[in-house]
C-alpha cells in the first residue's frame, strides 16, 4: 500500500546569534526560496535528483572563501557565472594546468642538420595521464653565412609513434607556429614524437617545440 | 636526483633533446615545480634511450 503525504508549507523565520539547522528533504517536488543575511555562513548543498531545473545562487560577500561546484551530469543546458569582485582569478584549462605545474614542452635541437635530413624529439605520456598540446613551432637557419639570403625552408610535424599517425603539421622559410584551437590529445602510454626535417639545400640549424599540459 | 632519473620519472616541465652525433643526445630537463634543471647525455635508438654516458644531478 503506498502511503502519501499531505503537502506541507511553512514560513521559517530565524532569528539567534548562532543558528544550526540541518534539513533533510525527501519529496517528488521541492521549491524553497532562501534569503539568508547572516555575519558569517557555511552552506553545504548536496543534491541528488533526477532532474535538477535551476539553481540559482547571488551571493554579495566583502570576502568569500572558497566556492566549489562538482557537476555530473549526462547534459548540461547553461553554466552562467557572473561575478563582481576585488580579486578574482579565472583561468583557460591550459593556462590553469600551467599555474598548476602540469605543463610539459617538448623541442628538439640539430645545430647541423644536412639538406634533407631531419632530428626528432619524443616523449612518451604516462600511464593514467593524457597530454594536450596546444602550441607548435619551430625555426630554421642557415649554419654558413653565404647561405642565409637564401630560403631557410623547414618542416616539422607531430607523429603518434605508437599508432602510426600524424598528429599536426607545419612548414615554412625561416620558421612559423601554430596554436591548436582544440588541443591535440595524445592518450596514455603513446609515444609523441616532434620531428623537424631540412627542406633547404643547405646545412641549417633547426629547433622546434611543442608545448601543451599533461593531466 | 639526477637527470635521468628525473626523465624516467616524467618529472619536469620541459624537455630538449639536442642531438650531438646521430645516435647520442643531450636531453635537459626544467622543471619548475622544484626550480630546478639537469641534462643527461644519452645513446638513443629508434627514441628509446639505450645507455646513459654522462648525468648530472638536478639543481
Amino acid at each position: 500500500m503506498t502511503v502519501d503525504y499531505p503537502d506541507w508549507t511553512r514560513l521559517i523565520q530565524l532569528i539567534g546569534s548562532n543558528i544550526m539547522l540541518p534539513i533533510d528533504i525527501q519529496a517528488s517536488y521541492v521549491m524553497i526560496p532562501v534569503d539568508i543575511q547572516a555575519q558569517y555562513v557555511t552552506l553545504d548543498i548536496d543534491i541528488v535528483a533526477q532532474t535538477v531545473g535551476n539553481i540559482g545562487i547571488d551571493i554579495k560577500a566583502a570576502s568569500v572563501g572558497n566556492i566549489g561546484i562538482d557537476i555530473k551530469a549526462n547534459t548540461l543546458g547553461n553554466l552562467t557565472i557572473d561575478i563582481e569582485a576585488q580579486s578574482v582569478g579565472v583561468y583557460y584549462g591550459a593556462e590553469w594546468e600551467t599555474k598548476e605545474g602540469n605543463d610539459k614542452f617538448l623541442s628538439v635541437v640539430s645545430e647541423t642538420l644536412e639538406s634533407g635530413d631531419s632530428a626528432y624529439a619524443t616523449y612518451t605520456v604516462p600511464a593514467g595521464k593524457t597530454y594536450y598540446i596546444t602550441s607548435l613551432s619551430f625555426m630554421s637557419l642557415a649554419v654558413s653565412s653565404e647561405d642565409r639570403d637564401l630560403h631557410q625552408t623547414g618542416y616539422v610535424y607531430l607523429w603518434n609513434q605508437t599508432d602510426s599517425t600524424f598528429l599536426a603539421h607545419l612548414g615554412g622559410d625561416g620558421g612559423n607556429g601554430i596554436s591548436f584551437p582544440s588541443p591535440v590529445k595524445v592518450a596514455a602510454e603513446k609515444e609523441v614524437r616532434l620531428t623537424v626535417l631540412n627542406y633547404s639545400a643547405h646545412d641549417s640549424l633547426m629547433r622546434a617545440t611543442c608545448g601543451g599540459f599533461v593531466i | 636526483m639526477k637527470a635521468s632519473q628525473a626523465y624516467k620519472k616524467d618529472e619536469f616541465n620541459s624537455m630538449n633533446w639536442k642531438w650531438v652525433t646521430s645516435s647520442e643526445v643531450v636531453i635537459t630537463l626544467l622543471d619548475n615545480k622544484q626550480g630546478k634543471s639537469g641534462k643527461f647525455k644519452a645513446r638513443v635508438v629508434d627514441g628509446k634511450v639505450t645507455k646513459i654516458l654522462e648525468d648530472e644531478v638536478m639543481k
